[in-house]
């Protein structure tokens, strides 16, 4: 069933390619923006780059998880689930998969503008960036698509969206940029782990406890 | 007895729409559902089918509590509503492939399906193009692929045009020789009273 979700949205989503589209051009959009209005000394863009990388990862985010949610609210396609013999709950970790995927496919679109356009310096190692993006990404989805099922059925969703998840996500944001910052300047995987498990843990409480909390909050 | 409804009490924004509520349907009894708007016809209906909470009492399907959690019984219920309830971005026949999927039911018959319901033509157009008369027809054509015991169907008519009314009576009575169990809302008291064993009126 976890499958039969995921593809469902990929199908459509490879149709559309609405949301990736759109978080890759505001994501572009945004590095343009700081490339531009941070005009400084190499030095001080090297300490700037993590926090300004995970602003535009979390504002991207918002935009694919509400037009991710969106696809369940059209023609209320959800009642196609929330009547039928579905466990609502792997409902739930299909749309964080989903979210996952998309976030991370445009990430990768963007990241290397990002490292283009503010100049940075790629003294670091691939491999533990794309593992501080997955986990970071992840705790940033989970997060968010338990918000964007808590306001599914909430008018004003578009505005609650960001609105609940900025604060909510701040540790994730601080946590994740913190990793980053110490990973561009060299430091060992030693010094900046715990920063990950911090992600880490977030990631995977906000996962199961949207898991268990789903088959109530999407009911109406 | 296949649906059974006990005390069921539900309250939007403090005033009731149901307070102890009681109904009992029998396996292949046709309930037709009438009242004015508001009424809580729909809400009702939604209630059954597991898509809006209860505050308090109980229902039953097959002797089965419909709750959250209770993912069994909803295996054999299928609420047809007033939306269309699919994917605009996935074709007629993907949406049904879909449904196929949620109740484990096989994809084969879906071609037949969609030329019975007039829709053959249609298989590969995005739903989001379909005109109201033909998601209605899909709606049906997913009904026909799910085959559940107790079906809710809600202002089953509207969008039709006489072919599809016409349709969508030949399928109730192939459903009813079935034995199949329905809820059917309608504020077209003659049509409701022509096709139901009984009709109950909300206030």
């Amino acid at each position: 069933m976890l499958v039969h979700f995921i593809l469902k949205d990929l199908k459509i989503e490879l149709r559309s390619k609405e949301i990736i589209t759109s978080m890759f051009i505001f994501g572009l959009s945004v590095t343009l923006i700081f490339a531009l209005a941070f005009q400084v000394a190499p030095a001080m863009i090297r300490e700037f780059a993590p926090g300004l990388l995970w602003v535009v990862i979390l504002f991207t985010s918002v935009l694919g998880l509400n037009r991710l949610f969106s696809l369940e609210r059209d023609e209320h396609a959800l009642w196609s689930w929330s009547a039928g013999p579905v466990d609502r709950g792997t409902v739930f970790i299909a749309k964080v998969i989903s979210a996952l995927i998309f976030v991370i496919f445009s990430e990768i679109l963007f990241i290397i503008p990002f490292f283009v356009f503010l100049n940075l310096p790629i003294e670091f190692s691939f491999f533990q960036l794309g593992l501080i993006l997955f986990v970071g990404t992840g705790a940033i989805v989970s997060v968010g698509c338990l918000i964007s099922g808590i306001t599914l059925q909430a008018s004003q969703r578009d505005v609650l969206i960001p609105i609940l998840l900025f604060p909510t996500a701040s540790p994730v944001a601080i946590a994740a940029t913190k990793c980053t910052q110490l990973l561009f300047n060299q430091k060992s995987i030693t010094e900046w782990n715990y920063w990950l498990l911090i992600l880490g843990s977030f990631f995977v409480i906000f996962t199961l406890f949207g898991y268990l909390v789903f088959n109530k909050i999407v009911e109406e | 007895m296949i649906l059974k409804v006990t005390t069921l009490s539900k309250y939007f924004n403090l005033s009731p729409i149901f307070r102890d509520f009681s109904l009992t349907v029998y396996s292949g009894e046709k309930i037709g559902l009438n009242g004015p708007n508001g009424s809580g016809k729909t809400t009702l209906l939604k209630m059954i089918s597991g898509i809006t909470s209860i505050d308090s009492g109980e229902i039953q399907i097959n002797g089965l509590e419909v709750n959250p959690e209770q993912t069994n019984s909803r295996k054999n219920v299928f609420y047809l509503g007033h939306s269309v309830g699919l994917y605009p971005g996935l074709t007629g026949q993907e949406n049904l492939e879909f449904m196929a999927g949620l109740y484990s039911q096989s994809t084969s018959t879906i071609p037949d399906i969609l030329s019975k319901v007039g829709l053959g033509t249609n298989e590969s157009k995005l739903l989001k193009f379909y005109s109201q008369g033909m998601r209605q027809r899909l709606k049906l054509a997913s009904a026909l692929v799910i085959d559940p015991n107790v079906l809710l169907l809600d202002e089953p008519l509207t969008g039709l045009d006489p072919d599809g009314i016409q349709l969508f009576e030949t399928i109730l009575s192939n459903w009813d020789s079935r034995g199949k169990t329905m809820v059917i809302v309608s504020h077209n008291l003659d049509w409701l009273s022509r096709i139901t064993d009984r009709i109950i009126t909300l206030a």
